[in-house]
């Protein structure tokens, strides 16, 4: 295991393995996290994970790990690795299970105190109109589930869940062109078939927040956040259907290592090149679940609104949700970025990690273009969340990424023994914040206890100049699966 | 020498896991599937019993295990049917099995996916041991 003797400080918040720790590593690995944060991610494999994926042939650059770092499948969480194209490897392992796994951040105009008399009101709504938990359907039947699978979030709009702004506001527009369903399995299909517009279980959840904290005024401003107000986080991703792929993928690719000659450290890294028939299979297929995400995380903003509405109209002023915008974090893209003076393509590989496009970035909306890509970083449940915005300086250190989320230090069973849902559900009630679960040991599981401190994770890619903090969230009713 | 027990629990920072163990791989496979479903806390309708025969072949056996456990959990999320007892012919590339089972009445978790993390399937105390990793 690597030892923190093994390891190169750069500064403060940035670490590095150098290429000659193992001789399999093809480039170094970095990792963003204070002293504290890199100590704790030596505890288990998750940075022996970082540099298996130095290994993958045709990565470039940095393997790169954001302060969020735990242990996972094959790539670490917070883990991001480019290939350069054309023969880069492409690797399921590098995505995750829950493809397009992401955020969606919707704003009000409701002062918080406004909204306190209906608070419990609104969520007992949030939570009977969103289907979530084990084994939960949506209230939606698909019928042309191909369509869906190849337009994501822009299928909603044509069906009336969403609105045009909404598109306008989802990162490359809520939709994956080169998506192809042909290469997804019978078993993906059927597995999604009733889950699109349902929130699940695990870490996946509504939250109604308060806007608690701006930090920058132009930013802000931009995105429509104003201190005080009302804002609601979605987080889920491709339920059934991406964990079907991503499955039917790993098996796939355990053989494509063997045909083309591939030596990996660990059978969860499995991959193809990306101009191989199977990396092209696995592409288009994982982009069908990346718009399955788009699209069911679009269907549960238009519960949300819905409940929004029911509870609200005619009691207060306003009740309308304003997308701000919506980020994938378990996702491979292929873009361009500058390596050693060149401009090169590349897949990026970002596993628990965010994009975070700095300035000028012609894919935004064009009222966020002169201020950067925002960043949506959920706490943990019952803690602190924060819109940051994406900077130039991510471009060049990181592919342009940063941190997900607050990263887990617990497991759900340690957890478990240590904290008892309906106790933690009190606590948290105790606080002023509404929660509505339908399992106490998956509550129990999600405590915060169990993760980081999401203000350190955030603080360490501020100052590392990864994005840049625009505005903290506190949670005023938690709904989960 | 006492033999281990068919299965327990692990600790994994982000995930639950099971060690199993069988006399042979017929046991070894159907311990890891009477894990699995452990963990899901799935309970089958009795009285509307559910059989189904299932063939499987891999390259390898940790393949084959992951193969194996993968179709139950698939079968209890897609079809809401939970397999409960298993009679099986294993060799270490090809699987038959008969399940029996019901309609879903309890579910406490689904599995994501069976992985290969720190998988292999190696022979111990006279058995075969294998420890699984469910992203959940």
């Amino acid at each position: 295991m690597v030892r923190k003797q093994d390891l190169t400080r750069i500064n403060d918040n940035l670490w590095e393995v150098p290429k000659s720790y193992r001789e399999d590593m093809r480039v170094p690995a970095r990792i963003y996290a204070n002293e504290r944060m890199l100590e704790a991610a030596l505890a288990d494999q998750a940075v022996d994970q970082l540099v298996n994926t130095t290994t993958l042939p045709g990565v470039v650059g940095y393997a790169l790990a954001m302060p969020d770092i735990h242990q996972g499948y094959g790539f670490p969480i917070g883990g991001v690795a480019a290939t350069a194209l054309p023969d880069g490897m492409i690797s399921p392992g590098g995505v995750g299970y829950d493809i397009n796994c992401g955020v969606r951040l919707l704003v009000s105009d409701i002062d918080a105190p406004d909204l306190e008399p209906y608070l419990n009101d609104l969520a007992t709504a949030l939570f009977k109109n969103c289907p979530s938990g084990v084994g939960q359907g949506g209230e939606v039947k698909v019928k042309d589930y191909d369509q869906l699978l190849h337009e994501g979030a822009q299928w909603a709009l044509k069906k009336g869940y969403a609105r045009p702004e909404d598109i306008e506001r989802t990162e490359g527009k809520g939709r994956f062109e080169k998506a192809d369903a042909g290469y997804v399995s019978a078993k993906a299909r059927k597995r999604g078939a009733d889950q699109v517009g349902t929130l699940g279980a695990g870490n996946h959840f509504i939250e109604v927040d308060l806007i608690e904290h701006i930090y920058d005024e132009r930013a802000a401003h931009a995105m429509g956040l104003v201190q005080g107000r009302v804002a609601v986080q979605i987080h889920t991703g491709s339920r059934g259907f991406g964990h079907q792929v991503a499955d039917d993928y790993i098996r796939t690719f355990q053989k494509a290592v063997q045909k083309f000659g591939v030596r990996l450290p660990d059978r969860q890294l499995v991959c193809a090149p990306l101009n191989s028939d199977e990396g092209r299979q696995y592409l288009g297929a994982m982009f069908a679940a990346a718009n399955y995400a788009f699209a069911n995380r679009q269907l549960l903003v238009y519960h949300v609104r819905r409940s929004f509405e029911a509870t609200l109209a005619g009691r207060l002023r306003s009740w309308d949700l304003r997308q701000v915008y919506d980020i994938a974090h378990n996702i491979a893209k292929i873009e361009t970025h500058e390596i050693g003076g060149e401009r090169v393509k590349v897949l990026v590989h970002r596993k628990g990690a965010t994009r975070a496009f700095g300035p000028g970035f012609e894919e935004l909306p064009a009222e966020y273009r002169h201020v950067g890509q925002p960043v949506l970083v959920p706490g943990s449940m019952g803690t602190a969340s924060y819109v940051l915005v994406g900077t130039s300086e991510s471009m060049a250190q990181s592919f342009g990424s940063t941190c997900h989320g607050a990263g887990r230090t617990m497991s759900r069973n340690q957890a478990k023994k240590t904290v008892r849902g309906a106790q933690l559900r009190e606590e948290l009630e105790a606080g002023g914040i509404a929660v509505r679960a339908g399992s106490m040991a998956g509550l129990a599981e999600e405590a915060p206890v169990a993760y980081k401190d999401v203000d350190s994770v955030v603080q360490v890619v501020h100052e590392a100049g990864l994005a840049r903090k625009v505005a903290r969230l506190v949670p005023l009713a938690v709904m989960k699966g | 020498m006492a033999t281990p027990p068919p299965f327990e629990e692990l600790e994994h920072t982000a995930d639950v896991g099971i060690r199993v163990w069988g006399a042979d791989l017929d046991a070894l496979f159907a311990n890891a599937a009477r894990g699995m479903m452990a963990l899901t806390g799935a309970k089958a309708d009795p009285a509307h019993p559910v059989r189904r025969t299932l063939a499987l072949e891999a390259f390898d056996v940790e393949t084959l295990l992951v193969d194996w456990l993968s179709e139950l959990a698939y079968y209890l999320e897609a079809e809401h049917v939970a397999f409960i007892a298993y009679e099986l012919q294993t060799t270490p590339t090809r699987l038959t099995a008969t399940l029996t089972g019901g309609p879903v009445v309890a579910l406490q978790r689904l599995i994501k996916a069976v992985t290969y993390h720190r998988l292999a399937v190696v022979p111990a105390d006279g058995g075969f041991t294998a420890t699984i990793i469910f992203d959940v």
